[in-house]
């Protein structure tokens, strides 16, 4: 039953890596971070799929799990370097079909991301997933209204650092 | 369209397919242990709690007892001892109660709110302890001090001289009590503090959010 259940668990994870990896991005800033806070993710989500019980999507259950646990479960590892610099050289990520514009610009935006709080960086994860506010209100565990004045102040704040 | 929107679509097609996880590296973690705060609260709270027993149990139980009998306080350590027990069993049941809310796949605000409340019930229970051991000893050193008989076996006791004054006894022993328990609260604040710092201050932000 147990090991049916991690197979189950381990591909559902396997075809939803990606959001992990976002949350990680924006949480750490580098190689060494995002895996630790990969594994914490795992464990985390191991421990609380038990209770999913269907009634939301995966997906959206994992964002709620991975975000609680960057936010709030995660002990930052000491060996996690403060710079922003080594992200940059760690994840050069792959936008095959944008130029080198769209990328130098998504370069810029994890910048800015990383300059904001906690909080702030989970509304707009949230935001550019494309997340209805209700559900990013119903993830912070905040009201819809106030998840709609927040993020546009967010992405009000993050355009002035884009844009300097 | 402005700049974000446009940044929408590269965001969610980023490709991460060159740090992809293996499936075999995800069934190592699943057996892999946590570093959760929680994990740690959980612990540190459990030291705490068998701490402060350790300070009622031997200083003041074990040591003392036979010298307070002989002093005709037995009863006021037996009613301690009783409330001291129930006070454990309801920390108890409290802390496993607020300890099972904990759950990852809460919404933000309620995980925080679990975890805060939580920690708070070991934090009470500390204070609780630290309130009711200077009621009891006050009970006790008032019952010493309102008897010449008491204050020189309590001097013979604890290797004090027997030409120190009723009065220098009192400050010695109001001294010694305060910094044992400034150092406790001091240690506290600082595990308390480290701990929970990160965490009620993301907790605060969303409290103002809704404000």
């Amino acid at each position: 039953m147990t090991q049916e259940l991690e197979k189950q668990f381990v591909k559902l994870l396997d075809e939803n890596q990606n959001i992990i990896h976002k949350v990680c991005r924006v949480y750490t800033n580098n190689s060494d971070a995002h895996k630790d806070l990969f594994q914490e993710v795992t464990i985390q989500l191991w421990k609380a799929y038990p209770k999913f019980r269907g009634d939301a999507k995966f997906s959206t259950w994992m964002y709620r799990v991975a975000l609680n646990t960057a936010i709030t479960l995660y002990r930052k590892s000491k060996r996690q370097i403060q710079t922003s610099d080594i992200s940059d050289f760690h994840y050069k990520l792959e936008y095959d079909e944008y130029d080198g514009e769209i990328e130098e610009q998504m370069q810029l935006l994890y910048k800015a991301i990383h300059q904001l709080s906690d909080i702030e960086k989970a509304l707009i994860l949230l935001y550019l997933e494309d997340k209805p506010y209700k559900e990013i209100a119903e993830t912070m565990g905040i009201t819809e209204v106030n998840a709609r004045v927040k993020v546009n102040r967010i992405k009000t704040k993050l355009k002035t650092i884009l844009n300097p | 369209m402005d700049q974000l929107d446009k940044l929408k679509d590269a965001w969610k097609s980023q490709d991460y397919s060159k740090h992809k996880v293996s499936t075999n590296d995800i069934y190592k973690m699943l057996h892999s242990k946590s570093s959760s705060i929680v994990k740690w609260i959980f612990y540190i709270s459990i030291i705490e709690f068998i701490f402060i027993n350790c300070i009622n149990l031997f200083t003041d139980m074990d040591k003392y007892l036979d010298i307070y009998k002989e002093m005709g306080m037995y009863n006021i350590i037996l009613v301690s001892t009783v409330i001291s027990y129930i006070v454990i069993l309801g920390f108890i049941y409290l802390f496993y109660k607020n300890y099972k809310k904990i759950s990852a796949d809460s919404d933000a605000k309620t995980l925080m709110k679990n975890i805060i409340n939580t920690r708070k019930t070991v934090k009470y229970y500390i204070y609780f302890n630290i309130l009711f051991m200077v009621l009891v000893m006050s009970i006790l050193f008032y019952f010493i001090f309102s008897s010449p008989e008491n204050i020189a076996l309590y001097k013979i006791t604890n290797n004090f001289e027997q030409g120190v004054t009723d009065n220098q006894l009192l400050a010695a022993i109001i001294i010694m009590m305060s910094i044992v328990i400034g150092i406790l609260l001091l240690l506290y604040r600082l595990i308390y503090g480290i701990l929970l710092r990160r965490l009620k201050k993301n907790h605060k932000e969303l409290e103002l959010l809704d404000k």
